[in-house]
């Protein structure tokens, strides 16, 4: 185990470095950002089950080299490959660390996901498709990344996936990817009729979603889907066009990878607080890190159709923090879980991220002349 | 060129046939490759033949070659009727057909003979079709008498659709060409470039058609399963004589393909390259669709996975049937890919020691019984697929990427590969115990697993200078294209 | 901001007074509620209503805590619920506020929002049961939180929002509590006058107990209903207006005469008017106050007022169910239903495993044989054939 650990990390500084030594300048923030939020998965697996067989390590470091290097792809056609690369490897991921199931319903596989992502991909590349079509599959990829879980929800034992890091690496190569695709090779049809209309109709499927997830009765399954509209969060955000709405949808992602790590997927024990705190973390609740970038990402915006998007988005979060509230909180079970140093350091970044709001009347104007200054190059 | 020489490939042809004849006899499963090889050699050496006579401005050489076409022939369907009797006589109490399908065969075998020996083209459709179908019908009805209803109900059906489509292809040939004989052909594409567009089309389909007759590859299934559920020696000699006919059919008509012909002086102008790799883009799309198809609702497993790595091979072909010199570096680095994908699947199938007939249903759970071994063999038949991140997948995007209504192919042989991958993924991981794979693997062996994986993962991931040695190599051995 | 920024301090300051008061009286400290206190008093001198609703969500936040970690574990999902229902009040906020409204719509967003934070009725407050003894909190945060809302907006038609309040005075009359009424009062006066409204801001220390100083605040409330009742003539007419305020003052009476006055202690009750009066001093100092000249409807709604709450006292011990409030909905009624947290059981989907069917197996089997490459290069030969010519 310790020499698997080993490897990892010093593979994870490897690849990093040999992105960072391949980047140019205006690569090189992405290089960081994946970085900062691929060593939150390893950092903060408590579980430790990255570590637990080589097979898992070594597709860890393969998904997030193919992440990096999708990053630093000079053309469409290759960023497209290199993301079809790391999804493929992210299913398998999910196929062989996900508990048996009956096999019955050939959707309910993750893999069947990742093969009609790849067709979308090489559709992109079909020259006598207009720019629409082109960005109408490039869309319809990223959203069938983006809810990859959906499709196996009803599998029998895919509540345990939920808080996994197959989970969070989904979260990390979706966020990444769409985040750098909104920034470097988003098509000018984009911000035309009738894709302008996704401001309204990504929240407006955040919220069809977050509807669905009333329907099932185990948290497990509706953290699922709540991770699933992160990402869609994420990639609206960074779509709108707006700089200050797009650092703070790259501080989503990397607060969305970390959180899904940060809580302990065990069931929640109420007579430990902080433990109970970080799950509900988990799920963006005033007081909390994700709720931190809810609200940057959130704030008023000039555009009518980002605003109405915004509002769909603040209700679609209601939708999904109604349901927290009927969830039993059951009584000191027999084995309690551990608190480590890993959970020590998920609570305190939990509480300094909630507390960016207290100083959010200085913060927002100083990171967007910071962060604005060192991506001027990028926006 | 010597006269002599010219005679070579044809006295070759002439003992390729006993071979094949004497071939056809035994049913050992190790004869069935060598038959396929010995097929191929001999169907290129009378193309060739063929092709050669055809450039030789003399009618004399002509004439030989069709007298030697005529002996050839008969001297196989002699040996072929031999081995029928030595047959008979050695399995005479297995015997247990009616006369009446005794009397069909046989007088089906002898008017498609002499159909065949008319030359003209549509009786050579119906007698082929005629061929078929009462060979299906004696199968089955062999079958039956073995109580194995599956191959009767499967054989009528098969035969129901081979008939259709011979129909359709006799009705095709009627339409536009009506009474043609097959050395008239010729004429016609002196006379008519129009209709010698059409006409070649058709000698194309009617090609294939006769490899599927002689059961050359893919098309072996057919025949393979037919010889292996009859006990009967007459299927035996029957099948061989379907790869006569096949045979003969491929000789005779592909010809035609090549030919330069100069009968009484009269000069046409060569088939264009452009109309061969047209032809070829319709073969390989055909392979595109049907390679995946096949292996995903193949029933042993074993045979569906080798079948498979025929499409890295097939999604070559496709590529280098648009005739871009862009395209061979890839081309190059794909068949290179597809040799190392076959020996990590040689190696994963020695690590789980895979029985020949387990099925589908015996992969189930082997993911989590071993998981070196059969993730070797997921990843490799995903890189045969053309999945990402493997180099297959760069060679679909650069073929995509050219503006043909063809493109249409790849996306569907990705489509159904895919689904084979995850139908194998899905399988290997679900709740399941496979008991009938070897899952010890020693330290060893999962280290030669995992370093086969990271070549081939490395060779899509890294691969432009792959693809800059590729083309340099290509450049290197060709010249500029 | 449409007033002198020096009297944005004394909200803060009233509040804070109370709380410092209050923390003499505890007999035990809050840390959790101090720091919500802290955020509250942040909010109330924040112009900016994005960063109030922030500050008011984290203020909940700690309050919700506070609860959660003080209540039995049986009884911890209340905190949770308390939670969504706190988020829940600024939902109507924050939606105007990322819809850009402005004028009266984004005042509308903000009134749905104070009316859903200020009353205890229909509904149950969402912090009701924090701290056991001590029922200040959720009495003071409801009406802080919602002047804090409301004292940075920007008022075009003062006497429509006047109007607005009587009404909302008059149906949560119904069952609400005297401090939520005065509340409801100073909001509308300060619409139509903010030296007013900050006025009765500094009575603010006075709602902490309900002893003797009860009258006091009943009577302001009954001037400033007066104020807000001589607003309407642009609205209603004359007849309409001195029935509706009569009946308005007639709810208010009801609220101060069911209101059953406590013993305090004595120097409780003294810093209580200490620190009114220090503020009130503060505001005549800095400010003039301006002499409202009363009009029929505003003595119409005070005569009300004081005729309804002179009888209710004398019937109040023989009748005291005329001048009961209204039951609410139940605590938990739109709670009831509690989902385990155990896992699911399995459930299987629809089989759609391959070669099941025998007649899936049948027509596989025939696609498998090359019959169908037959049919395909028949086809083919079509599509040539058509292309050629």
């Amino acid at each position: 185990m310790r020499a698997r650990i080993f490897f990892l990390v010093l593979a994870v500084f490897l690849v990093t470095g040999l992105a960072v030594v391949q980047a140019s300048e205006t690569r090189l923030p992405w290089v960081l950002i994946g970085f900062l939020g691929f060593i939150g998965i390893v950092v903060f697996d408590s579980y430790q089950e990255i570590p637990k067989s080589w097979t898992n390590s070594a597709l860890f470091i393969l998904i997030y080299g193919l992440t990096l290097q999708s990053c630093l792809e000079s053309t469409p056609d290759n960023f497209w490959r290199d993301q079809a690369g790391a999804v493929f490897l992210a299913t398998i991921l999910f196929e062989q660390n996900s508990l048996p199931w009956s096999g019955l319903g050939f959707f309910r596989s993750t893999m069947a996901p990742s093969v009609l992502y790849f067709l979308l991909v090489l559709a992109q590349t079909l020259p006598f498709f207009s720019a629409d079509v082109v960005f109408g599959c490039a869309l319809g990829a990223i959203l069938l990344f983006s809810f990859l879980e959906l499709f196996s929800i009803l599998r029998e034992n895919n509540d345990r996936n939920s808080g996994s890091f197959m989970s969070a690496i989904r979260s990390g190569v979706c966020g990444l990817g769409s985040l750098f695709y909104s920034a470097t090779f988003l098509p000018g049809t984009a911000k035309e009729a009738p894709f302008v209309f996704i401001r309204v109709g990504l929240p407006l499927l955040g919220l069809a979603v977050a509807t669905l997830s009333l329907f099932f009765r185990q948290w497990r399954r509706r953290y699922i889907l709540f991770c699933c509209n992160w990402s869609v969060f994420v990639f609206w955000a960074a779509i709108t066009g707006e700089a200050p709405r797009f650092y703070a949808a790259v501080a989503a992602f990397i607060a969305g990878v970390w959180t899904i790590m940060m809580t302990n997927r065990r069931a929640a024990d109420a007579s430990d607080t902080r433990d109970l705190y970080l799950k509900l973390s988990a799920w963006g609740v005033p007081g909390s890190l994700m709720f931190s970038m809810i609200v940057f990402a959130l704030f008023p915006s000039e555009s009518l159709l980002v605003r109405e998007g915004s509002v769909l988005w603040l209700v679609t979060f209601f939708v999904y923090w109604s349901g927290l509230r009927k969830f039993e909180l059951p009584k000191k079970q027999g084995e309690a879980s551990a608190w480590t140093w890993r959970n020590s350091l998920a609570l305190s970044i939990t509480i300094a991220g909630a507390g960016l709001l207290a100083g959010a009347k200085y913060f927002p104007e100083i990171i967007t002349q910071v962060l604005g200054q060192s991506w001027g190059v990028i926006k | 060129m010597n006269n002599y020489q010219l005679l070579i490939p044809q006295i070759s042809i002439l003992f390729g046939v006993f071979f094949l004849g004497f071939l056809e006899i035994g049913k050992e499963e190790r004869s069935l490759g060598l038959k396929w090889v010995v097929q191929m050699f001999f169907l290129l050496l009378a193309l060739c033949q063929e092709m050669l006579l055809y450039q030789v401005p003399s009618t004399l050489f002509v004439k030989g070659s069709l007298v030697l076409d005529g002996a050839t022939e008969i001297l196989s369907l002699s040996l072929l009727l031999l081995s029928v009797m030595v047959q008979l006589c050695r399995h005479k109490e297995k015997q247990n057909l009616t006369p009446q399908v005794n009397i069909l065969m046989m007088g089906a075998i002898l008017f498609g003979l002499v159909v065949i020996e008319s030359n003209r083209v549509l009786f050579a459709c119906i007698a082929i079709v005629g061929l078929i179908w009462t060979a299906h019908g004696a199968l089955a009805a062999d079958a039956n008498n073995d109580h194995q209803p599956d191959i009767v109900h499967g054989g009528i059906l098969r035969g129901v659709f081979f008939l259709f489509g011979s129909v359709i292809l006799c009705v095709l040939c009627f339409i536009s060409f009506g009474d043609v004989q097959i050395d008239e052909m010729q004429r016609v594409l002196v006379r008519d470039p129009q209709r010698a567009q059409g006409l070649f089309s058709i000698e194309c389909l009617v090609l294939f058609l006769g490899a599927a007759v002689m059961g050359l590859p893919p098309f072996q299934g057919f025949l393979g399963k037919a010889r292996r559920a009859s006990t009967w020696p007459l299927a035996v000699g029957i099948s061989g004589i379907f790869a006569i006919v096949g045979f003969s059919l491929v000789a005779r008509w592909g010809v035609l393909l090549f030919t330069r012909p100069t009968i009484g002086g009269v000069g046409i102008e060569p088939l264009t390259p452009t109309s061969i790799l047209e032809m070829l883009r319709w073969l390989s799309s055909v392979s595109l669709i049907m390679v995946p198809l096949l292996a995903l609702f193949h029933r042993q497993i074993r045979g569906s996975i080798l079948f498979f790595i025929l499409n890295p091979f097939a999604q070559s072909l496709f590529a280098l049937s648009f005739g871009q010199r862009e395209l061979m570096g890839f081309v190059l680095g794909q068949i290179l890919m597809a040799s190392f994908i076959v020996g990590m699947i040689v190696l994963a199938f020695s690590l789980l020691r895979l029985p020949v007939l387990a099925s589908f249903q015996d992969w189930v759970g082997i993911g989590r019984k071993t998981r070196a071994a059969s993730l070797t063999l997921i990843l490799a038949i995903s890189a045969a697929a053309g999945m990402a991140p493997f180099f297959g997948s760069i060679l679909l995007q650069k073929t995509l990427g050219i503006n043909s209504i063809f493109s249409i192919f790849p996306l569907l042989n990705l489509a159904f590969s895919g689904f084979y991958v995850a139908r194998l993924v899905t399988l290997a991981f679900h709740r399941g115990h496979s008991e009938i794979f070897q899952t010890e693997v020693t330290m060893r062996q999962k280290f030669w697993c995992a370093a086969q994986l990271i070549i081939l993962i490395f060779m899509g991931i890294f691969w432009q200078p792959l693809y800059k040695y590729g083309a340099f190599s290509i450049r290197g051995f060709f010249g500029e294209l | 901001m449409h007033y002198q920024e020096s009297l944005l301090w004394i909200p803060a300051a009233a509040f804070l007074s109370v709380f410092f008061v209050n923390l003499i009286g505890q007999r035990y400290r809050r840390g959790l509620s101090s720091l919500a206190v802290l955020f509250v008093s942040q909010a109330l001198l924040t112009k900016n209503l994005g960063y109030i609703i922030v500050l008011l969500a984290l203020a909940d936040t700690f309050l919700g805590v506070e609860l959660f970690l003080s209540s039995k574990v049986d009884e911890k999902n209340r905190a949770v619920q308390s939670l969504y229902q706190s988020a829940l009040s600024l939902l109507p906020t924050a939606l105007g506020l990322m819809l850009r409204l402005d004028g009266n719509s984004l005042i509308s967003c903000v009134a749905v929002t104070i009316v859903l934070r200020l009353y205890s009725w229909p509904v149950s407050h969402w912090l009701v049961e924090i701290s056991g003894d001590n029922k200040m909190f959720p009495t003071y945060i409801g009406i802080v939180s919602s002047f804090a809302l409301w004292h940075i907006q920007e008022f075009l038609q003062p006497e429509l929002w006047a109007l607005v309040w009587l009404s909302l005075a008059f149906l949560f009359g119904l069952g609400s509590k005297y401090t939520e009424m005065y509340a409801t009062f100073s909001l509308g006066l300060f619409a139509l006058s903010p030296v007013l409204g900050i006025a009765s801001v500094c009575l603010w220390p006075l709602l902490a107990r309900p002893t003797y100083t009860i009258y006091l605040v009943a009577a302001f409330s009954a001037v400033s209903g007066g104020l807000l009742a001589q607003s309407l003539s642009g609205y209603l007419a004359p007849e309409a207006t001195y029935a509706f305020v009569s009946l308005v003052g007639a709810a208010l009476a009801r609220v101060f005469v069911a209101t059953a006055i406590v013993k305090a202690r004595w120097y409780m009750v003294a810093l209580d008017l200490f620190f009114a009066a220090l503020w009130i001093g503060f505001l005549f100092y800095t400010n003039t106050l301006p002499i409202p000249i009363p009009t029929p409807a505003g003595v119409t709604f005070v005569d009300s007022f004081v005729f309804v709450f002179l009888l209710g006292k004398l019937l109040y011990k023989k009748k005291p169910g005329f001048f009961k409030p209204f039951p609410g909905f139940p605590p938990h009624l739109f709670s009831k239903e509690i989902i385990g947290s155990d896992l699911l059981l399995e459930r299987k989907g629809a089989s759609v495993e391959m070669g099941q069917s025998p007649f899936r197996v049948l027509i596989f089997e025939a696609l498998e044989s090359e019959g169908y490459i037959a049919i395909l290069f028949g086809l083919l030969g079509a599509v040539l054939l058509w292309g050629a010519k």
